[in-house]
């Protein structure tokens, strides 16, 4: 069943990376853009550099967490404008994308428990929800499949998911992830097999029905 | 890819967040916040700590000890070395199981006022009636 979610996930996770080499400024060094961040009078062109190099992965990190493009675009506009005003802070103890990938994931995950709250609404229910918002998602072009693992994922509590994105579709390593998501490597691992098997569960269920 | 984006969007975007930042120039710096604040942390492993402690205080004796046993000294700096390892799971069970708020805790945020004010209660209320409880 592993291999039927890797078979439904392949064309997301391939076509995902050529659209991540599609950015110009990948090259460029993260240290250049701090250095330019941090320098009077450079620093707008610092900002646009990290934003051309690294917005569109926060983006999708960020859109298969809410689905909805709008919700999406808060989301990434909010993070981006908390890194500007503390990229200041930013010792260099991790990667500079480790560092975005938090604050990106908070974000996210902060929006969700709050639209959650808003409905007062049980996991279940969140997930019908946010399933629903995947039905009318007009931007969302995926087959029956895609919509089918997609659906899976939504059923799933909102770090296994953030966990099995993050493992899955972005390929991150676990330290890298142990660092984005201050957990221990082993509590991820625990939560990606979990999270793997309640997809495989709820296809299962789907295909049975 | 299942969600494209719209056409321009990322150009549009770095103007919208410029604009938006340009707009709030004065407005404090947000400060990043860990998912489990020290002070939490620290709270969760004070109750590892003492379950560790009381495990290995009121285990039954072995009839052969060819370790050496160890001290309280070296189970907390232990606990000190590996503290990021320890979550609020205990803390947290204790608190959804016990205090009938199981629901609360799945995805809540330590940085919900709501959250953070039951934390310092809680935390607040443990005390060693309530260890016994854990342990």
């Amino acid at each position: 069943m592993f291999r039927e979610i890797k078979r439904l996930a392949a064309p997301l996770v391939l076509k995902h990376k050529l659209h991540g080499l599609e950015p110009n400024h990948h090259h460029i060094a993260d240290a250049h853009i701090l250095q330019l961040l941090q320098t009077d009078g450079n620093n707008e062109r610092g900002f646009r550099l990290l934003m051309e190099k690294y917005q569109e992965r926060l983006y999708w990190v960020v859109r298969r967490l809410v689905l909805d493009h709008d919700d999406a675009n808060d989301v990434v506009q909010n993070c981006l404008i908390k890194v500007y005003r503390s990229i200041q802070s930013f010792e260099g103890k991790s990667q500079l994308y480790t560092w975005l990938y938090r604050i990106a994931t908070n974000e996210a995950i902060t929006f969700l428990n709050r639209e959650k709250r808003r409905m007062s609404s049980s996991i279940d229910d969140e997930s019908k929800h946010l399933s629903g918002k995947l039905q009318a998602d007009s931007y969302f072009d995926g087959d029956e499949a895609q919509a089918k693992l997609y659906k899976a994922i939504e059923t799933l509590p909102h770090k296994q998911k953030l966990v099995f994105n993050l493992r899955y579709f972005e390929e991150m390593n676990y330290e890298d992830m142990s660092n984005v998501l201050d957990t221990s490597v082993g509590a991820l691992k625990a939560s990606f097999h979990h999270a793997v098997k309640k997809i495989e569960n709820h296809i299962r269920g789907y295909e049975a029905a | 890819m299942a969600f494209p984006s719209r056409e321009g969007y990322f150009q549009q975007l770095q103007e919208s967040v410029l604009e938006r930042i340009a707009a709030g120039a004065g407005e404090q710096a947000p400060v990043r916040r860990s998912i489990f604040p020290l002070r939490y942390r620290l709270a969760a492993a004070s109750v590892v700590i003492l379950v560790v402690a009381a495990l290995f205080l009121f285990r039954p004796a072995a009839p052969h000890t060819d370790s050496v046993a160890l001290t309280a000294e070296e189970v907390h700096q232990y606990v000190s070395r590996n503290i990021d390892e320890f979550d609020l799971d205990l803390l947290l069970k204790f608190a959804g199981n016990d205090l009938g708020h199981s629901g609360w805790f799945e995805d809540a945020s330590l940085e919900d006022p709501e959250m953070k004010e039951f934390m310092d209660e809680l935390l607040d209320d443990i005390d060693l009636e309530t260890l016994e409880e854990l342990l």
